[in-house]
C-alpha cells in the first residue's frame, strides 16, 4: 500500500466512533491535567497508562497522543486566568494573556490559544507525515554501532539541553540505563542486581517507574515545599468574547511560523514544549509590527506564537520517536512505554512490518486537532472552573490513582510498592539537581543501547573498533561531544563576545 | 568561609561509591559459554560513565564558597519546608500499601483520603475540615471503587478484617 492509501486507512481507523470517543476522553483528561497546577503532559500521560494495560493498541495509542495534545492546550488556561501556568511551557502565553485577561479580554486571549494551537498542530502533523518516512527509511540502513550511538546522542541531547547542570542530566540519564539492567539479562538469563528478590527477576515494571518518577515524585515535592493548599481563585470574570477577522489575520504569520518551529524544536531531543514556546514568543516579538510598545500590555500575537509553537510539539516529538525508535522527551518516553506495552517496538521497522500503525498514529493526531478545536470550544466554561480546583482534593486524587493504577496493570500488591519507592527515589534525585526526563529516558532506551552494544561487540568478536568505524558513526560521535561540551562551550563564546563588546 | 566540599562535590563522592557498588556487584556475575561479552559488561561501563561524570562534576562544582549569611538563609530556606507534611503524606501511602490487602480497598482509602485531608486543609476549623474531609473521602472512594472494579473490572480487595 502507498503511504497515501494507509494514511486514509489510518483516518478510517481514527473517525471509528470507539477511537473517537477514546481521544476525545483522551483530550478531556489532556486538558483538565494541563489545566491543573502541578499535573504536566508527562503525569497526566503516566497516569493513563496503565489504564492502556491490555487495551487494543488501535484505541491506547491514539488516546496516549490525545492526552499529549490536550494537555499542552489545557496548560494555558490558568496561566491566562490566574497566572499559573498549568505546565511549563505556557509559561510564555501567559505574559500577554494575563494582561489581556486584566483587561477584560480573557475568553479572547482563550480562542485564541486554541485556534492558535490547533493550527499550529495541524502544521506539525503535515510535517511529520512529510518527514518520518524518508527518515526511516535512512535509518533502515544503521546497524547496531549507529544505533549504539543513536541512543547515547539522544540521552546527551537531553541532558545537555533539558537540566540546569548537563553533566547531571547525563548522570540521570545513565542512572536510568542502569535501572533498566536490573532483573534477568536477555542474552545469558543471568540475574542481575535482583538482591535476592524473586519480584525483580523480570526487572522494574515500566508503568511503576513513570508513575513513581513524573506523578509521585511531583505528588511528594508539592507536599514538602507547601504547594498543596486551596488554590488561587478567578479574580474576574470570564467574558467570552472571540478574536476577530482582522485580530486573527494579525496573528496567522506567527501561528504559521511558530508551528514549524515548534515542530522542528519538538522533533530534537531534549528541547521539549518549554524552549519552543519562549522561542516562538521570543521571534514573535522580533518580527512583529509594533511589538516593541504591545508586547508586555496584552498582544494577542504573543499569545498565539506560544501556543500554536507548544501545540506543534508533540506531532514533531514523534518524528524521531516513530523513525529511529528514540524518545526525545518525557511525554514521547511514557507514548513509547504505551508502545511496549502494546507489544509493539517504535523505529524503522515498524515502517516495514507494521505500518499501518504508525499511519495511524499520524491520522489520530491529525483527528485530535480536529477534536481538540470542538472540546475546547464546547467545553471552554467547565474548564475555567477547574483553574479553581483545590489542589488538596487533587493531590489526593493523584496520589491514589498512582497506586491503583499501578495495582490494576498488574494486580500485583508490589506495584504500589515500586511506584512509591520511584517516587521517594525521583524526590530525592529532583532535589539533588537530577532531572527525571532524562532518568526515564535512560530507562526506556536501557534495552536498546545495551543489546546494541552487545550484539555490536558479539559481530566484532569483541573488538571496540567496530563503534569507530564508518563516516554515519563518526558524525554521531562528534554530535554526541558537541552535545555534552556545547554548555561548557557556549558561556565561555558569549564571554569573549561580551568582552569584544566592551573593548569596542 | 570557603569550605572545600559544596553540596555538588558530597553528590559526586556519594555517586563514585554508587558506581563503585554497582562495578563490584557486576564483577560477581555468572560468565556465560554463549555470550563471550556477558552480562557484567554493560553495568561495569555505566559505572565508568558515573564514575567519570563524578569526577567532571566533583572539579566543576568547586569548593562551597557561600558566606555564612548565604548558609543561614539557606538552612532557613531548608527548615521552612513542610517536612512534617511530607513524612505524614509517607506514612500515609504506607499505610495505604499496608492496609490494602489486609482492610479492603474501601476502608484503606477513606482513611488514606482522611488523613491526608485533616493534615493539608489548614484553612479550616477542624470541625469543618472533619466534615468536608469524610464527605470527600466516601464521595471519592465511591467513585474510584466503580471506576476500577466496575468499568475497568479490576479486583480490588473487598476483605473486611
Amino acid at each position: 500500500m502507498s503511504p497515501l492509501q494507509l494514511f486514509i486507512q489510518g483516518l478510517g481507523n481514527a473517525f471509528n466512533p470507539v477511537a473517537i470517543l477514546y481521544i476525545v476522553a483522551g483530550i478531556i483528561w489532556g486538558i483538565i491535567g494541563g489545566a491543573t497546577p502541578g499535573i504536566s503532559a508527562s503525569i497526566a500521560m503516566a497516569l493513563a497508562l496503565p489504564f492502556t494495560f491490555g487495551m487494543n493498541p488501535m484505541y491506547s495509542l491514539p488516546m496516549l497522543s490525545a492526552i499529549y495534545v490536550g494537555a499542552e492546550y489545557g496548560g494555558s488556561i490558568p496561566g491566562i486566568l490566574i497566572k499559573t501556568p498549568g505546565t511549563p511551557s505556557a509559561a510564555a502565553s501567559a505574559i500577554e494573556g494575563y494582561e489581556l485577561h486584566k483587561k477584560g479580554l480573557g475568553g479572547k486571549a482563550l480562542h485564541m490559544s486554541l485556534y492558535a494551537g490547533v493550527i499550529g498542530g495541524i502544521i506539525s502533523v503535515l510535517i511529520l507525515i512529510g518527514t518520518v518516512i524518508p527518515l526511516s527509511q535512512f535509518a533502515l540502513k544503521f546497524g547496531p554501532t549507529q544505533y549504539f550511538w543513536l541512543s547515547l546522542m539522544g540521552l546527551s541531547m537531553v541532558a545537555a539541553i533539558g537540566g540546569k547542570n548537563p553533566i547531571k542530566g547525563l548522570m540521570a540519564g545513565i542512572f536510568g540505563l542502569f535501572l533498566a539492567t536490573i532483573g534477568t539479562d536477555t542474552f545469558t538469563g543471568c540475574k542481575r542486581y535482583t538482591l535476592g528478590l524473586s519480584v525483580l527477576s523480570d526487572g522494574l515494571e515500566l508503568t511503576g517507574v513513570m508513575v513513581g518518577l513524573f506523578a509521585m515524585a511531583e505528588c511528594l515535592k508539592n507536599a514538602r515545599d507547601r504547594k498543596i493548599v486551596n488554590n488561587a481563585k478567578l479574580d474576574q470574570k470570564v467574558s467570552m468574547t472571540r478574536p476577530s477577522g482582522k485580530e486573527f489575520k494579525e496573528c496567522f504569520p506567527v501561528i504559521g511560523l511558530s508551528g514549524i518551529l515548534g515542530t522542528f524544536l519538538g522533533a530534537l531531543p531534549g528541547a521539549g514544549t518549554t524552549i519552543a514556546s519562549w522561542m516562538a514568543y521570543t521571534q514573535a516579538k522580533l518580527m512583529c509590527k509594533g511589538a516593541d510598545k504591545t508586547f508586555g500590555t496584552g498582544d494577542l500575537r504573543g499569545v498565539a506564537a506560544p501556543e500554536s509553537a507548544n501545540n506543534a510539539v508533540p506531532a514533531g516529538a514523534l518524528i524521531p520517536m516513530l523513525a529511529l525508535g528514540i524518545p526525545g522527551s518525557n511525554s514521547t518516553a511514557i507514548m513509547m512505554a504505551g508502545f511496549t506495552m502494546a507489544g509493539i517496538a517504535t523505529g524503522p521497522m515498524l515502517f516495514v512490518n507494521r505500518p499501518d500503525i504508525p499511519y495511524m498514529i499520524m491520522a489520530c493526531m491529525f483527528v485530535s486537532q480536529l477534536l481538540l478545536l470542538a472540546v475546547g470550544f464546547v467545553l471552554m466554561r467547565p474548564f475555567i472552573k477547574l483553574t479553581s480546583m483545590n489542589q488538596i482534593y487533587l493531590s489526593c486524587g493523584v496520589l491514589t490513582l498512582c497506586l491503583l493504577g499501578a495495582y490494576s496493570s498488574t494486580n500485583v500488591a508490589t506495584s504500589m510498592v515500586l511506584v512509591l519507592i520511584m517516587g521517594v527515589l525521583g524526590l530525592g534525585l529532583i532535589s539533588l539537581g537530577f532531572p527525571a526526563a532524562s532518568m526515564v529516558l535512560g530507562f526506556v532506551l536501557g534495552e536498546l543501547v545495551e543489546d546494541n552494544l552487545r550484539r555490536s561487540l558479539q559481530l566484532s568478536r569483541g573488538s571496540i573498533n567496530i563503534f569507530f568505524k564508518g563516516p554515519m558513526n563518526i558524525i554521531l560521535i562528534v554530535l554526541t561531544v558537541l552535545c555534552l561540551i556545547y554548555p561548557y562551550v557556549l558561556p565561555l563564546l558569549r564571554k569573549k563576545k561580551d568582552a569584544a563588546k566592551e573593548e569596542k | 568561609m570557603k569550605r572545600l566540599m559544596s553540596k555538588d562535590r558530597w553528590i559526586s563522592v556519594g555517586a563514585i561509591a554508587f558506581s563503585a557498588i554497582i562495578y563490584f556487584m557486576a564483577t560477581k556475575f555468572p560468565k556465560s559459554v554463549l555470550d563471550k561479552i556477558g552480562p557484567s559488561l554493560f553495568p561495569q561501563f555505566l559505572a565508568g560513565i558515573i564514575a567519570a561524570c563524578s569526577v567532571i562534576l566533583f572539579i566543576t562544582a568547586g569548593p562551597d564558597k557561600r558566606t555564612d549569611e548565604e548558609r543561614a538563609a539557606d538552612w532557613e530556606k531548608f527548615k521552612g519546608k513542610d517536612w512534617l507534611g511530607l513524612l505524614i503524606t509517607l506514612a500515609d501511602l504506607v499505610f495505604f500499601l499496608f492496609a490494602f490487602k489486609r482492610l479492603g480497598f474501601i476502608l484503606t482509602s477513606i482513611i488514606f483520603t482522611m488523613v491526608f485531608v485533616l493534615y493539608f486543609d489548614k484553612d479550616r476549623p477542624l470541625k469543618q475540615r472533619l466534615i468536608h474531609g469524610a464527605i470527600f473521602a466516601v464521595v471519592f472512594t465511591a467513585i474510584i471503587y466503580l471506576l476500577f472494579a466496575k468499568v475497568l473490572r479490576v479486583l480490588l480487595p473487598t476483605i473486611l478484617l
